[in-house]
């Protein structure tokens, strides 16, 4: 059995914050508190996804077709993500219309392999002692799934991920202590694909002005990422999504990943998901 | 179909919380959803299952499993220990027999989760998490006797216990045999004393003790089946090949209340 083993990022700008890398076996709550405590920036599953259920992930998600972002028309998605709903009430209703169709979707999208999503729930359920359970809004279920296509020479801006963004005021929102992304890595191509992460906590007014209409910002705009860290086909990354993320270009073939976010509200809380 | 059949048996293609509530509310004892898996996954899994290959229940010679239901433990501290060291591991073995395919148990928690308003997590006790996903073989043959299912009789005094409202079985027939293998319900609620008081030495009622069941389902390949595990239930022997489900609980304490699931 692999040992719990801690490392710090093999990057030269990573500045002494921890990557902590674990197996799936490995995983358990003490990680997720580490991460909520702002001890660490990612916790970095490996092997979270056997190489052929990847395989099998990668040939359908592409057969079924990807639709691009509302918001974001460079990232082709399978599901809908709340941020694009923006405050909408149209769009929030469609957002809600399409659950149960798009998480239909993405276990289709994923069959005969598993989904990922799925996986990383009941695994969540398991590990976090208050359990795990599905985001509600409103009284009424989210969705959670999306799956990503970042094609070669595209990239995810910097950007970060706060729901209260997304849900001004909600008391689902603003009950949220700490806001991760997870991402399990369907497809890395061999050259590109890292995740990029910032270890700066932009405000909502600093972002707004400075990403001009844009989604996120250019990378080119900032100074180098603190982490650049490369998933291996089938790693999972859970990571402190309100710090600033972005994902380098990948090059010769595109980037598949099923994400979603998770809330923690307090060790003695439930974590929740959605996307 | 028969009339009692009709009556009892609700089958439906997906699992909402409308259908649920329909079981909860004892307007059916059984639900039955078609496909919940394909035949190919049946057929995957199947051979997943028999390579990890099955060991007999620890209370019940003749039932062969992989997994360790709670019922096995019998108010034995060291079971109980064993029960809990195994847990989290124990449903990765399943996840692991059944792969590249999701462990429909999985599948099975997502959509509790998704359908059922107060949402669906994983049943704790004594502050530990439980196994779930349990899968059965049943020699051709052999009978699982009469029996229904009380959380309370294993985990005595306990809130987890106490707070229960009714508790359902879940079944995924992963590999049935043409003949026999039937679900048999009989509308008794008996109390658990005068279960006891029946079953003797046996694990559970011999079948001549009881007369005929109410109703008979039989399951086919791929159907998830959900029912009032508080009635008494058994499986009627099969024919010819052996009979594999996964199996689970799932506890119901309010409507507000999220579900538990644990095997």
């Amino acid at each position: 059995m692999n040992a719990l083993m801690e490392e710090v990022a093999d990057d030269r700008t990573t500045r002494n914050r921890k990557v902590v890398v674990v197996d799936r076996q490995t995983l358990n709550s003490s990680h997720i508190k580490k991460l909520a405590r702002g001890e660490c920036m990612i916790l970095h599953v490996r092997g979270f996804l056997e190489p052929q259920a990847c395989k099998l992930i990668a040939n359908g998600a592409i057969e079924l077709g990807y639709m691009p972002y509302l918001n974001v028309p460079s990232v082709r998605r399978i599901g809908m993500a709340f941020y694009e709903t923006e405050g909408n009430p149209e769009l929030i209703e469609r957002y809600f219309s399409l659950v149960r169709e798009n998480s239909e979707q993405m276990r289709r999208a994923c069959s005969p392999a598993v989904s990922p999503i799925d996986a990383l729930r009941c695994t969540l359920d398991e590990i976090w002692e208050p359990g795990a359970h599905l985001q509600t809004f409103n009284g009424r279920k989210m969705f959670v799934g999306l799956s990503r296509m970042v094609e070669p020479g595209t990239t995810f801006l910097a950007h970060h991920d706060i729901f209260e963004q997304d849900a001004k005021g909600a008391p689902e929102a603003t009950s949220v202590l700490a806001q991760f992304g997870a991402n399990v890595y369907a497809q890395v191509p061999e050259t590109g694909g890292e995740l990029l992460m910032w270890d700066m906590n932009m405000s909502s007014e600093e972002f707004d002005r400075r990403r001009q209409g844009e989604y996120g910002l250019r990378v080119e705009t900032l100074p180098p990422p603190d982490i650049a860290i490369k998933p291996s086909t089938g790693d999972l990354f859970i990571f402190d999504s309100r710090k600033m993320h972005a994902v380098a270009p990948p090059i010769e073939r595109p980037r598949l990943a099923l994400s979603c976010f998770v809330a923690y509200r307090g060790d003695q809380m439930p974590l929740t998901f959605w996307s | 179909m028969t009339t009692l059949e009709r009556e009892y048996l609700l089958v439906e293609k997906v699992l909402t919380e409308e259908n649920l509530l329909a079981l909860i509310g004892n307007e059916i004892q059984a639900l039955r959803i078609p496909n919940f898996i394909d035949s190919f996954a049946c057929e995957v899994i199947s051979k997943g299952l028999k390579s990890h290959g099955y060991n007999d229940y620890l209370n019940a010679p003749s039932v062969g499993r992989i997994g360790m239901s709670y019922f096995e433990t019998g108010h034995k501290q060291d079971l109980i220990d064993l029960y809990f060291a195994n847990a989290v591991a124990n449903i990765e073995t399943l996840r692991k027999a059944c792969y590249p395919f999701p462990c429909p148990i999985d599948t099975l928690r997502c959509v509790f989760d998704e359908q059922w308003s107060a949402g669906c997590k994983l049943q704790t006790l004594y502050g530990r998490k439980m196994f779930v996903g349990l899968s059965r073989s049943m020699k051709p043959g052999n009978p699982l006797l009469p029996h229904h299912d009380m959380f309370g009789r294993h985990a005595p005094n306990t809130p987890e216990a106490n707070s229960l409202i009714s508790q359902f079985g879940i079944n995924v027939y992963v590999d049935i045999p043409e003949v026999g293998g039937e679900l048999a319900m009989w509308m008794d609620e008996i109390s658990d004393q005068q279960f006891l008081q029946m079953r003797g030495e046996n694990y559970a009622i011999p079948l001549e003790l009881l007369d005929e069941p109410d109703f008979v389902v039989k399951p086919k390949n791929g159907d998830l089946i959900l029912f009032n595990a508080r009635k008494l239930h058994a499986v009627l022997p099969g024919t010819g090949t052996d009979r594999l489900t996964l199996s689970a609980f799932f506890g119901y304490r309010g409507k507000e209340k999220n579900l538990t699931v644990w095997s």
